[in-house]
């Protein structure tokens, strides 16, 4: 009896103290979500100041990616309204997202700083189809609102400067 | 039949440590090779000639002061060979620096990223990093160097490969290397476009991503695709190739080198041909003829409506079935069967060209047979439009070996190795082959005719002698082969190959598509049905009152263009399968909508009676069944359920017991039996007429013509021709023609509209007519015979007379 007394009474000055403490949960969706530094979240295809594409439909994201997440399907620019630097575009990309394990390999794999993972997470929807993420979605369509300060053109710097392979 | 050549003795070799006995004079890299070691290598390829150009491929050899090109080093006896010692791995580095000196840094974009030579040994061999601080040397990027070809300057390594396999291998030497030093680039000899039948070969070779094909730029990477082993199938060569999908799409078509098929080569023709398979204009589901339209309608609806006129055709004997050789093996079995079992008539034919049997009879040669021959003899087929890669035997047999090739013809192909023309009438071919086998017999004293002696005299300097025919004039194969036998009784090797009309002919014909032979060449049971002119002829004449044709084009392949329309018109009942509207289709009640050789596996036979399986690359349209699907349903719709099967495993299974139990039967080695020919209404066709009014047309081959696949594939567009005639230069400046005017043809059958040129390939009263295009149908004008008569009106002219 003393003892079931004493465990409530435990409890209550345990509820007691933390009622008056900072609260943890917060109010998502009115307040943000204090993520880490470097949260991985859902990716966004980068664009280049002058509006082309950085991505090349290289593929080589679809190949790193260990869950398979990535669909990519490459075509030849035209030369006179090129979408992307260079000779190849990413005519289709496609992220779905519910197989993504937000490992960010993708993000190392492009030689070109196109696919990136940013902190958002909250991508909840009611079908699977709306998961998977298009271009339509996963392109910045303002590239000044990038987060990568980083826009100069690869395929206007020279790769012999950069050291590349050999 | 493989003639001897002196053995070379064996050398013992060391290399990396390891003994081997090898012939004398093996290259060092093949040698190497034997016991697994690697050795890299860009310019060297083992079916061209050492060049020595890249220097990757330097190895030690003990004794020598230098580093040696294992490429072009032959092995000698006791030498040693160190392949992966420090002084080999640094010339190894210092190369690959070299050859990424200017080379851009595409691997994400190129084509040939994933499977480049240049990325492999860069990884095994490189240096890991660049010392290059100076700006790399920028050359053009997207050089059109053809209709099929596109290169790219930069990545070029001017191994010489593809100028090279332009050279020695398909002998046209239109690749060039231009400019000097690091400026060299790869071009063409006229400055014009690389227009070759073998361009995408180059593709192949090519150790870098320089020569992209067009067909397949940036549409995939190599780790995406999935492959099927499959065999080309628009020819009768019957190439081996490799499908490589993604997506359930063809994305490309790779050599899988058969070195007693093709030896790793594939025309154009073969490779691009893949694209019309997603054409708009492919058939996806059956259609009915309903008010003079052609309306789409379900399979079900098809099949009844099929099946009920097919029916009671069947029930009163009046009913043929035309097709089989674009079939595979199975599926020619399966028509086979559907016509003999299901609609119970011996009237089956899968001849719809001027081709009248598929398989030697005696004396089958192999393909690899032309590699050795001194002497080929060729008359009624074009190779290199027919048989492309047969034809790139035949050029190196006779540019590299100095081997005979004889043509005879009535005219004067384009062959581009030496050839000895013999201008004959197609007519007298078997009384030429009769003199040839007399006095070869008799010796040349006893012959009248100064030529025919002089060619019996180089059969008889010939140690080895292929002939090449395509299977029209029976008369003419039957004395040809009597000229064999004399040949083959006097120690000549001997051989005969019957190029196909069509991909699959030589299996259609051993299937059993013919009237009188049932599958495995035995005498089908019954009476010998009708030929396909006799179908056609009985169709025209209200005597059949369905035709069935399967994957055949006679309205506009057919050899009497005119029988072949009529017949079509009034016939009571016409089904078609095929994959396109052709111009048989359009006449026909139902049409089937067929599935393409991409999206169906089997067997399918070369001309040398050769059988190969080929496996499905991608799955249907839907709603789009297989040839034996559409058969097996329309059997069970006809009250024969179990008469035909549908899965080309179980078909397979019994074509080879019917087979074998024709074997069985068969006397062995005697020869095979001919299928049962129409007797072709006489022709003059060979007589050129005095008067010149009219001028004989001869129809000539083109390999990216045909109506149905070839006329719809978005890949081959720029690659085909324009209908034209050839006309000889005295007949043109009779008419007032000169090239590039417009010409009206006129036949009995008809009028067409073609392009004139002028050239000495035609002998004087003869035009020759490019064949098979449905624009302009030569086959109007042409006879039984597979030649006809017309008369020549420039088009101005002919406006004004209408006007
Ligand atoms: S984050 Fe990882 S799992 Fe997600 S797409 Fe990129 S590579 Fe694939
Ligand atoms: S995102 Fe980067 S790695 Fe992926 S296809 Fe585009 S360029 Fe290549
Ligand atoms: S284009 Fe290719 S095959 Fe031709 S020389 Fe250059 S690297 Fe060699
Ligand atoms: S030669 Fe004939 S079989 Fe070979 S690739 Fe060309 S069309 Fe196909
Ligand atoms: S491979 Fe030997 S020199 Fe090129």
């Amino acid at each position: 009896m003393i003892r079931a007394v004493r465990g409530l009474v435990v409890g209550m000055l345990t509820t007691l103290k933390y009622l008056f403490r900072k609260k943890v949960t917060i109010d998502y969706p009115r307040e943000p979500y204090p993520h880490a530094e470097r949260f991985r979240g859902v990716h966004e295809l980068r664009k280049y100041d002058d509006g082309l594409e950085r991505c090349i439909g290289c593929e080589l994201c679809a190949v790193a990616c260990p869950a398979n997440a990535i669909t990519v399907i490459g075509a030849e620019n035209d030369p006179q309204k090129p979408t992307s630097p260079g000779e190849r575009y990413g005519y289709r990309y496609e992220i779905d997202m519910l197989r993504c394990i937000f490992c960010g390999w993708c993000e190392e794999a492009c030689p070109t700083d196109a696919i990136v993972l940013t902190p958002r997470f909250d991508i909840a929807d009611f079908t699977r189809e709306r998961l998977v993420f298009g271009k339509d979605k996963l392109l910045v369509n303002d590239p000044f609102t990038q987060h990568l300060a980083n826009t100069e053109s690869a395929f206007e710097t020279d790769p012999g400067v950069e050291g590349g392979a050999a | 039949m493989a003639k001897k050549t002196p053995a070379r003795p064996n050398v013992k070799v060391v290399i990396d440590g390891n003994e081997i006995s090898v012939p004398e004079g093996m290259l060092v890299v093949d040698a190497a090779k034997l016991i697994g070691t690697q050795i890299p290598v860009y310019c060297s390829h083992p079916k061209l000639d050492p060049a020595g150009l890249c220097r990757i491929c330097l190895v030690e050899i003990e004794k020598m002061p230098k580093l040696q090109i294992a490429c072009a080093t032959r092995v000698t006896e006791g030498m040693v060979v160190h392949t992966s010692t420090a002084r080999v791995a640094e010339a190894r580095r210092g190369v690959l620096e070299f050859l990424l000196l200017n080379h851009p840094l595409d691997c994400p974009i190129c084509d040939k990223g994933g499977e480049c030579d240049l990325q492999d040994y860069t990884m095994s061999y490189g240096a890991g990093a660049s010392r290059l601080t100076e700006p790399k040397l920028h050359k053009p990027k997207r050089v059109d160097l053809g209709p099929t070809i596109v290169l790219d300057e930069e990545r070029c390594i001017l191994c010489r490969r593809c100028t090279r396999f332009d050279d020695e291998i398909a002998q046209e030497r239109n690749l060039i290397v231009a400019e000097r030093g690091h400026k060299s680039l790869i071009s063409t000899r006229d400055g014009g476009g690389y227009r070759s039948y073998f361009s995408g070969n180059t593709t192949e070779i090519c150790p870098v991503g320089a020569l992209t094909s067009k067909a397949y730029r940036f549409r995939s990477r190599p780790w995406d695709l999935g492959r099927a082993d499959s065999v080309c199938t628009q020819c009768s060569v019957g190439c081996n190739f490799r499908i490589d999908t993604r997506f359930g799409h063809v994305m490309r078509t790779f050599t899988r080198e058969n070195p007693e098929v093709d030896d790793g080569w594939l025309c154009d023709r073969g490779r691009y041909s893949f694209n019309y398979m997603y054409s708009p204009a492919r058939l996806r589901q059956p259609l009915v003829r309903r008010d003079g339209e052609h309306r789409p309608v379900s399979f079900d609806e098809a099949l009844a409506y099929a099946a009920q006129r097919l029916g009671s055709a069947a029930a009163a004997g009046k009913v043929g079935v035309i097709g089989g050789g674009r079939l595979s093996d199975e599926e020619a079995f399966a028509l086979q069967k559907f016509a003999r079992d299901v609609l119970g008539t011996n009237n089956i034919d899968y001849r719809t060209h001027i081709q009248r049997f598929a398989s030697p009879a005696r004396f089958g040669a192999s393909l690899t047979d032309i590699d050795d021959a001194d002497l080929v003899l060729v008359f009624g087929t074009f190779t290199p439009e027919q048989a492309p890669v047969l034809d790139l035997r035949l050029r190196r047999a006779v540019a590299r070996r100095g081997a005979k090739l004889m043509h005879i013809g009535p005219y004067k192909p384009d062959y581009l190795v030496a050839v000895q023309h013999v201008e004959y009438p197609p007519g007298a071919i078997a009384e030429l082959m009769e003199q040839l086998a007399d006095t070869v017999h008799h010796g040349r004293e006893e012959s009248g005719d100064g030529f025919v002696a002089d060619i019996a005299q180089q059969l008889v300097d010939a140690e080895k002698i292929v002939a090449i025919h395509n299977g029209r004039n029976v008369a003419g194969a039957a004395s040809l082969e009597r000229l064999m036998e004399t040949l083959a009784r006097y120690d000549h090797q001997v051989g005969v190959l019957v190029v196909g009309a069509m991909g699959n002919a030589r299996g259609a014909e051993a299937a059993g598509c013919v009237p009188n032979l049932g599958p495995g060449y035995a005498e089908a049971q019954g009476a010998p049905g009708m030929t396909t002119t006799q179908m056609l002829a009985a169709a025209a004449s209200g005597e059949l009152d369905a035709l069935v044709v399967v994957g055949a084009n006679p309205a506009l392949t057919g050899a009497d263009g005119t029988l072949a329309r009529a017949a079509f018109e009034r016939v009571g009942f016409l089904m078609a399968v095929d994959l396109f509207m052709t111009e048989t289709a359009s006449h026909a009640d139902v049409v089937f909508a067929a599935a393409s050789f991409a999206e169906k596996q089997g067997h399918t036979t070369n001309l040398e009676g050769r059988r190969q399986a080929f496996a499905q690359a991608v799955e249907p349209p839907v709603g789009v069944y297989t040839d034996s699907q559409i058969l097996a349903s329309l059997a069970t719709a006809l009250g024969k359920p179990n008469a035909v099967r549908a899965d080309a495993d179980e078909l397979f299974v019994d074509l080879l017991a019917a087979e074998a139990r024709a074997m069985a039967m068969r006397a062995k080695d005697a020869p095979l039996p001919r299928p049962s020919i129409a007797d072709a209404p006489s022709s003059t066709a060979d007589q050129v007429d005095a008067t010149h009014r009219r001028l004989m047309i001869c129809p000539i081959p083109h390999l990216y013509a045909g109506g149905g696949a070839a006329a719809h594939d978005p890949g081959l567009a720029e690659m085909r021709p324009k209908p034209f005639a050839v006309f000889s230069i005295a007949d043109a400046s009779r008419m007032g023609v000169v090239t590039g005017e417009r010409v009206r043809l006129s036949g009995p059958g008809g009028t067409i509209e073609v392009e004139a040129c002028v050239g000495d390939q035609a002998p004087v009263g003869v035009a020759l007519v490019l064949a098979d295009m449905p624009e302009a149908p030569e086959n109007r004008l042409l006879e039984e015979t597979g030649f006809g008569w017309a008369t020549v009106e420039k088009v101005a002219q002919a406006r004004e007379a209408s006007a």
